[in-house]
């Protein structure tokens, strides 16, 4: 009887990631500090997983680490501690060539279409740039054909290829992005607010067209956003970022349904309901997020939470289980469970 | 207690351009109560900038006024000159740019820049009185006093939101236009806002333009909404009918391609195709080209009339109240007898 090998479930696996920019102080400063340098703790101690073919969301508020870990993930940044495994290798730790080879595994779209697209390349160009670079296709027909099923997979008409990006409107734009991401064929996108910039009747195009990657083609994505709606359309399980760390991780019933961090439950109440008359409830917080430079001591949260008590003001709470694939970075986590604790906080609001 | 502050009436601004002119509001109709806020929705390049731009006639070089009036109390503020405008902006109307954060000026001291703006409105204030207003304003928009002696760069653009704000209550105008007031912002803050204008409306009962492309925003904030499409109003009415009883199939589509954190999950719509040249926009309605359920008699002159449509029945529990006549309307021929349910976006037919 021969041994089936399954292959592992989980196509990323990110350990205790950390990116920190060094601030770049005066002459002076530096002088009189010399060792003690500060520094942005960008991404600081962030572990998750994800899984072949599904859709994973960061979600969180500008400054979160969300686009920082994204790019870790997209080989654009180099993480100053942890471990980054990729179906179980370490691509930070490949040769430049080798390096290269496996960048074709991975691919990023970019929030601006406006930007990210060469005004020079008319579109068929700009789709087949990737497989020059990768020298992927026997002949410029071959090449022609992947270029025009990657236009079709990513929902536009094939006569667009001899455009050019001026002569397109946003939508698509973001299209061609996709197309160009998708033509090598890669098993992981990151997408990096892809629909922001996007008029909404135009956008729930572009989700649907990856959505439909997703479902047809088995790609995996690690989906950026700010916006919590777009982050339940299109993903399957969402972390929410605060300050570099991840403070809860689950299922989207089970983030969105179901919130157990004090800070997951103030997002979700601040989103506004597309329903006059529904008598929003609002979970009133304190301040901004504030920079990553000088973290508080214990929780990030601690400062502007409205349970925190002197626990959380001195330990920081690592992120744990309340359930099966249910993360919560918080001391609370379990009395947050019981009810009489949850009309508590609801009556804060 | 209905008391008109605002009434626009057929309301035509155009851009010139080389090759003519660009209608970007064209035939543009609403009205607004002192203390009540209307929302003008719809995608980039609907118009829903440039008419509250026309409202209060400040526009670039190239727009013209090309035909009806704006009525504000009474008067037709169309006709006025720069001059006279120039004193009755920010007086009476102000308005708070999209990204107006970005328009402090950046090596001035915010207090300043307020006290600057509203000596300069009111001539007999001495500094020292000026001061005071400012600083009696800058609690009421949720500000440290102490910050008014730092520099835009020290402000969050929450802060900066707030402050501009501050900068529009300033002469305490009758009607305030906020731009996109929100749409840089993080949705904590963005919340922090809202909840801010809607206040300070309660308080000074001022009348409020709300223009964003976020219809979430607009259910929360806006009694009135006019729906706006290629320099059109498309819909028009009390915002609680027009998200309850939507009937303009670009309004469907627009409420149907909204991903909501609540209710059930169901596949958003797209809508096809592009917004209309408004160079030379097609015949008949502007939404033709692109609707599911376009007719014969939709891409042809004239334009679909404004529709009557009666109050939705309200739901089950809630309490009744009938809404009245011409407070919903529908610039469509099928208006009526088009249901959300009925169009399929994705097949570009009716279901």
């Amino acid at each position: 009887m021969g041994v089936s090998i399954e292959p592992d479930p989980v196509l990323v696996r990110v350990e205790n990631l950390r990116k920190l920019y060094p601030l770049r102080e005066n002459v002076f400063k530096a002088l009189f500090r010399r060792a003690s340098a500060r520094a942005v703790h960008a991404v600081d101690g962030v572990t998750f997983d994800i899984r072949r073919g599904e859709v994973v969301g960061l979600a969180g508020e500008s400054g979160s680490g969300k686009t920082t870990t994204g790019m870790i993930l997209a080989l654009m940044e180099r993480p100053t501690a942890g471990t980054f495994l990729f179906e179980g290798t370490d691509p930070f730790r490949l040769s430049t060539a080798e390096r290269k080879a496996f960048r074709r595994k991975t691919q990023i779209i970019f929030q601006d279409p406006y930007q990210t697209l060469n005004p020079r390349l008319h579109v068929g160009n700009t789709v087949m740039e990737p497989l020059e670079i990768h020298r992927i296709g026997r002949s410029r027909r071959e090449r022609r054909e992947k270029v025009q099923a990657a236009l079709v997979a990513a929902g536009l008409p094939e006569n667009l290829v001899d455009r050019y990006p001026h002569e397109l409107s946003g939508g698509q734009r973001q299209r061609v992005a996709i197309a160009r991401a998708i033509v090598l064929e890669p098993k992981f996108i990151v997408a990096d607010e892809p629909v922001s910039m996007l008029d909404v009747s135009v956008r729930s195009g572009v989700m649907n067209v990856m959505l439909r990657l997703k479902r047809e083609m088995g790609v995996t994505f690690l989906f950026i956003s700010h916006d919590l709606g777009v982050t339940r359309y299109m993903c399957d399980r969402i972390a929410i970022m605060y300050l570099g760390r991840i403070m809860e991780f689950g299922t989207r019933e089970q983030v969105i349904g179901d919130p157990h961090h004090p800070y997951t439950r103030i997002l979700l109440s601040a989103v506004p309901v597309p329903e006059p008359g529904y008598g929003r409830k609002r979970i009133k917080v304190e301040g901004e997020i504030p920079n990553a430079v000088d973290l508080p001591p214990g929780c990030r949260f601690a400062p502007r939470c409205p349970m925190a008590g002197d626990l959380c003001r001195q330990v920081e709470p690592d992120l744990e289980p309340i359930g099966t694939d249910h993360l919560v970075a918080c001391h609370f986590r379990k009395e947050a469970l019981r009810p009489e604790n949850r009309v508590r906080e609801t009556a804060r609001a | 207690m209905s008391e008109t502050l605002l009434d626009v009436r057929h309301l035509k601004m155009h851009f010139r351009l080389p090759g003519g002119w660009v209608r970007a509001v064209d035939d543009v109709s609403f009205s607004l109560d002192r203390g009540q806020t209307i929302g003008l929705v719809g995608e980039s390049g609907c118009g829903k900038t440039s008419a509250a731009l026309a409202v209060i006639n400040l526009l670039p070089e190239n727009g013209h006024i090309r035909g009806g009036e704006v009525l504000f109390d009474g008067r037709n503020i169309a006709v006025l000159t720069d001059e006279e405008m120039r004193s009755f902006r920010w007086r009476r109307i102000a308005i708070i740019f999209q990204g107006a954060m970005n328009a402090l000026n950046p090596v001035y001291r915010v207090g300043d820049q307020l006290m600057d703006a509203l000596m300069l409105h009111e001539k007999t204030l001495s500094r020292r009185q000026a001061r005071e207003r400012v600083a009696g304003l800058w609690a009421h928009v949720g500000l440290e006093p102490s910050r008014m002696d730092h520099y835009p760069h020290e402000y969050s653009g929450g802060m900066k939101q707030r402050a501009m704000i501050a900068m529009a209550l300033l002469c305490n105008p009758d009607l305030i236009i906020c731009d996109e007031p929100t749409t840089a912002l993080d949705v904590v803050i963005q919340d922090q806002i809202i909840e801010k204008l809607k206040e300070l409306q309660k308080e000074y009962r001022q009348g409020m333009i709300i223009i964003s492309h976020d219809i979430s925003v607009i259910a929360e904030t806006c009694d009135k909404t006019a729906v706006m499409y290629g320099g059109k109003v498309v819909e028009y009415g009390q915002t609680a009918e027009i998200f309850r009883n939507p009937t303009h199939p670009y309004t469907i589509g627009l409420l149907r391609s909204f991903p909501s954190l609540h209710g059930a999950l169901r596949e958003l719509v797209t809508i096809p195709g592009e917004p209309p040249d408004l160079l030379a926009p097609p015949p008949g309605c502007r939404f033709a080209g692109r609707c599911p359920v376009a007719m014969e008699v939709c891409r042809r002159d004239p334009e679909p009339p404004a529709r009557d449509i009666p109050a939705a029945s309200p739901p089950a529990g809630a309490p009744v109240t009938a809404a009245p006549a011409g407070e919903h309307q529908c610039f469509c021929h099928l208006a009526g007898s088009v249901r959300p349910d009925d169009i399929d976006f994705q097949r570009g037919r009716w279901v």
